[in-house]
């Protein structure tokens, strides 16, 4: 019970840190801050045919093409208007051995946050039925609650990577 | 639709009815009588035949009876007569078989006429034949004067046989009557000188009177068979006149003499003769039977025929005759049936009306007597009415006058008015141009606003840019690791530094759009301000056409005035007369009373007329004085009333007489004040 514990809080130790949080339909996210590489106000995305809906398409950053999530239709939520608080958030998600740049849309990004090990707490348990793994933790600030989002399992579909892959043998090129 | 008839129509209808009823029954006695009479003539026709059959008859049996000529032409004239009313008569017949029965009279009258003729004819003959001249009565006389000379031969020569021929003279003288004793004397004196020859010469005496005998014999059957017509007669004259002839052929073959013998045939030719001409007119006397026979046969069938008709024409007439008394009882019981249903009717429907009629003129001369009360209490209380109404028009006529200086003011007042109003729209105007040039100065603040709030965003959108790079600075502090915890340090410096410029951006942001929004506001108030000092002054231009019509309206108000006080005038005018009229109506609407007793003692007279003087006798008794003393009165009412609706000036004055009071010395004549020309008299006198 005791190892039980100590594994459990040397977990939470690993999740302290700062999180880059970000507004998605009203409700707080957190990100790992160590897996965003760069924030950026929005702009044009060119469409890709023949990919799942919730891929946007993709932009050119300083010359490298990096393929964009809308997040909202990932979570199945409602796609949004675009605002001028609109930010493509550039992430790295680690696919393998190596990892890729994404930029996942949000509505507004809000902050850079240090939270510690005692404010984050592991996912509720909806029953087996109900996938949690994505979620990393949630971290308690004040009264609200801001769900900490393990990045690569959110975008841990398997077209993505392919994608991905197929964007990564492009680079190599 | 009877009750909607007029009384006239009524009336008229019902006689038109009856009368049309009795032309109906006058004409069916009429069309009776005609046939009738039609009938009587024929029968007296046919009669008058009979009768002249009759007379006829006695003129034939004149004729038979003395063998006159003149009744020959007589029963000629008769039967011309007869046979000239038959065919007349037959004219008038219609049916066939009348005019068959008229032909067979005919036919019997003429062969009455041809009986009769060949009757008068055969006893023309006859006559003839006993004449003196004719050959029966001349033979018989040849006879007997062959007769007489033969025995007055014989005598003579048997005188001369007995005496000589001293005496012949006297025999022959005596021949005649004393023949006998001649002949008895003859042979006395004879006998003595030849006896024979006495004999001889004495029988053929007797024979000679013999055949004298018998032919005075056979006259005087002849004469017995012309009286009676009997015909042993007839055997009795033959007989005799052949015994003459074969006596006279006897004494022929006696006589030796040739002048004896020739006297004796002379005899039996005469003999001959005379029977010859007595059978002829045997023969005609039968022949006169079978035509006096027949005469009679074709009077009585005439007679016969003519009664049948005559009976046919009484049956027929006495038919018709009950049929048009039928007809004419059946017609007058349905003319009286039908006349008194009528006249039931028809009096119903007069009187049924005149009653009502009669009931609604009680009760309407009733309410006419008491509305007459009723009039006349309340036109004496008009009377005192008109009196104060007079004062009132008095009292009127001064505050009208006063009203007139008022409206007179009230048009100055209002040109004033309407001056101020011209000022106030010019004022109004100004404002309206004023505020035109308030509200452009609040859209040019607008603009710079608007100006202000697009530099403001540009420095929001620099804000969140900023914001970004300290983001991202902080995420690259975070990769650095403690290296770059103080570079974090200074990105959340910076941070915050764009957080608060971006809050003092969206405060200005919020200003400036405040500031736009009251702009806004401001403008639309302008407007709404130049709007409204728009309205005013269209408002004050109407004010300004309206005060200016108050205006004129006043100055018309106060014209009218001055038509209204003088008819004022007019009415004050009026109004006496109308108080001398209420008196004069008061006394006529007491003559009205007295009129409608009369009516009501007429309208029972009416009553009696209808309903008989029993119905209503009780209630005429007590109006007759009435209305007997209102009649006096009437006629100066009646008068005075149309005096008063001729409607002159005349009248006025007079009726002005009429009420009593101190008033009237007071009062002056509105003519004098107001002279009115005829025309308007005359509209006045029409109130």
């Amino acid at each position: 019970m005791s190892e039980q514990a100590t594994i459990t809080q040397e977990q939470q130790t690993q999740k302290a840190g700062k999180y880059l949080t970000f507004v998605l339909a009203g409700e707080e996210y957190g990100l790992e801050i160590l897996r965003v590489r760069e924030i950026i106000g929005y702009m044009d995305i060119t469409a890709v045919p023949q990919t799942p809906d919730y891929v946007k398409g993709v932009i050119n950053l300083r010359g490298q093409v990096i393929p964009v999530v809308d997040l909202r239709t990932k979570f199945g939520m409602e796609t949004a208007e675009q605002t001028e608080e609109t930010c493509i958030i550039v992430v790295e998600i680690s696919q393998g051995d190596h990892s890729i740049s994404t930029g996942i849309v949000v509505d507004r990004v809000s902050e850079v946050l240090d939270i510690a090990s005692g404010d984050i707490e592991d996912p509720p348990d909806f029953g087996s039925r109900v996938d949690t793994d994505f979620i990393l933790g949630m971290g308690k600030i004040g009264d609200s609650v801001k769900i900490l989002l393990d990045i690569d399992k959110v975008l841990a579909g398997d077209e993505l990577g392919e994608f991905a892959n197929a964007d990564a043998e492009t680079d190599e090129q | 639709m009877f009750k909607n008839m007029k009384l006239g129509t009524k009336i008229a209808g019902g006689f038109a009815i009856v009368l049309l009823l009795t032309a109906v029954l006058s004409y069916i006695s009429y069309n009776g009588m005609t046939t009738v009479s039609d009938r009587v003539d024929k029968v007296a026709d046919c009669n008058t035949i009979i009768q002249k059959v009759g007379v006829m008859r006695q003129q034939e049996k004149n004729f038979v009876i003395r063998g006159d000529h003149k009744y020959v032409t007589r029963v000629d004239e008769l039967v011309d007569e007869t046979v000239t009313a038959l065919n007349e008569l037959k004219g008038k017949f219609d049916k066939p078989e009348n005019k068959a029965a008229i032909d067979d009279i005919l036919k019997q009258a003429n062969s009455y006429k041809s009986a009769f003729d060949s009757y008068v004819e055969l006893a023309e003959k006859k006559a003839e034949l006993v004449s003196t001249t004719g050959s029966l009565v001349t033979s018989a006389r040849e006879v007997v004067s062959v007769a007489e000379t033969m025995r007055a031969e014989q005598k003579k020569e048997l005188d001369e046989i007995l005496h000589g021929k001293t005496r012949p003279a006297k025999s022959a003288s005596n021949s005649g009557s004393n023949w006998a004793t001649a002949a008895a004397a003859a042979p006395a004196t004879t006998g003595t000188r030849n006896n024979k020859q006495v004999d001889d010469k004495l029988t053929k005496a007797d024979d000679a009177n013999r055949i004298i005998k018998w032919a005075l014999e056979c006259r005087r059957h002849e004469k017995n068979y012309i009286a009676r017509c009997d015909d042993t007669y007839v055997q009795k004259v033959n007989d005799n006149a052949q015994k003459i002839a074969k006596l006279a052929k006897d004494m022929k073959s006696r006589f030796q003499q040739a002048k004896n013998q020739q006297q004796a045939d002379q005899m039996v030719a005469a003999a001959e003769t005379y029977s010859k001409a007595f059978g002829e007119f045997v023969a005609m006397t039968n022949q006169q039977k079978v035509a006096d026979e027949k005469m009679v046969e074709a009077a009585r069938a005439t007679v016969e025929s003519s009664e049948k008709v005559v009976t046919a024409q009484s049956e027929q007439m006495f038919s018709q005759m009950a049929s048009a008394n039928v007809l004419m009882i059946g017609g007058a019981i349905v003319t009286i049936l039908l006349g008194s249903m009528l006249a039931l009717v028809i009096t119903r429907g007069i009187t049924k009306p005149v009653n009502r009629i009669i009931q609604g003129l009680t009760s309407g001369s009733e309410q006419v007597s008491a509305a007459s009360g009723q009039v006349s209490s309340s036109s004496q209380s008009l009377a005192p009415g008109a009196t104060e109404q007079a004062a009132a028009v008095e009292e009127t006529t001064s505050s009208i006058e006063e009203m007139s200086s008022m409206t007179k003011q009230n048009a100055g007042n209002a040109v004033e008015a309407k001056n101020l109003s011209a000022g106030a729209r010019d004022g109004a105007e100004k404002g309206a141009e004023a505020m035109g040039r308030m509200s452009k100065a609040i859209e040019d603040i607008k603009k710079s606003s608007d100006e202000t709030s697009k530099i403001i965003k540009t420095i929001d959108e620099i804000a969140f840019q900023t914001n970004l790079l300290a983001l991202n600075a902080a995420v690259e502090a975070a990769r650095a690791g403690d290296a770059g915890k103080g570079f974090a340090v200074v990105a959340e410096e910076v941070r915050n530094l764009a957080k608060r410029s971006a809050e003092a951006a969206k405060n200005t942001s919020d200003m400036i759009a405040e500031s736009v929004k009251n702009a806004d506001n401001g403008v639309e108030i302008s407007q709404e301000v130049t709007q409204q000092f728009t309205e005013i002054t269209g408002g004050i231009g109407k004010v300004n056409d309206l005060i200016a019509e108050i205006a004129a309206a006043s100055s018309e108000q106060s014209q009218g005035i001055e038509q209204v006080s003088t008819a004022i005038g007019q009415i004050d005018q009026v109004t006496q007369s109308s108080a001398a009229t209420a008196e004069e109506s008061a006394s006529a609407s007491e003559e009205l009373s007295a009129q409608a007793e009369e009516l009501k003692f007429m309208v029972d007279s009416l009553r009696a007329l209808v309903e008989g003087a029993s119905a209503s006798a009780n209630r005429t008794s007590g109006h007759v004085p009435a209305g007997t003393k209102t009649t006096g009165k009437l006629g100066s009412s009646d008068k005075l009333w149309h005096k008063i609706s001729d409607g002159g000036a005349k009248k006025q004055t007079a009726a002005r007489k009429a009420p009593s009071g101190n008033e009237q010395n007071q009062q002056t004549n509105p003519e004098e004040l107001i002279p009115l020309n005829e025309e308007e008299t005359s509209t006045l006198a029409n109130f």
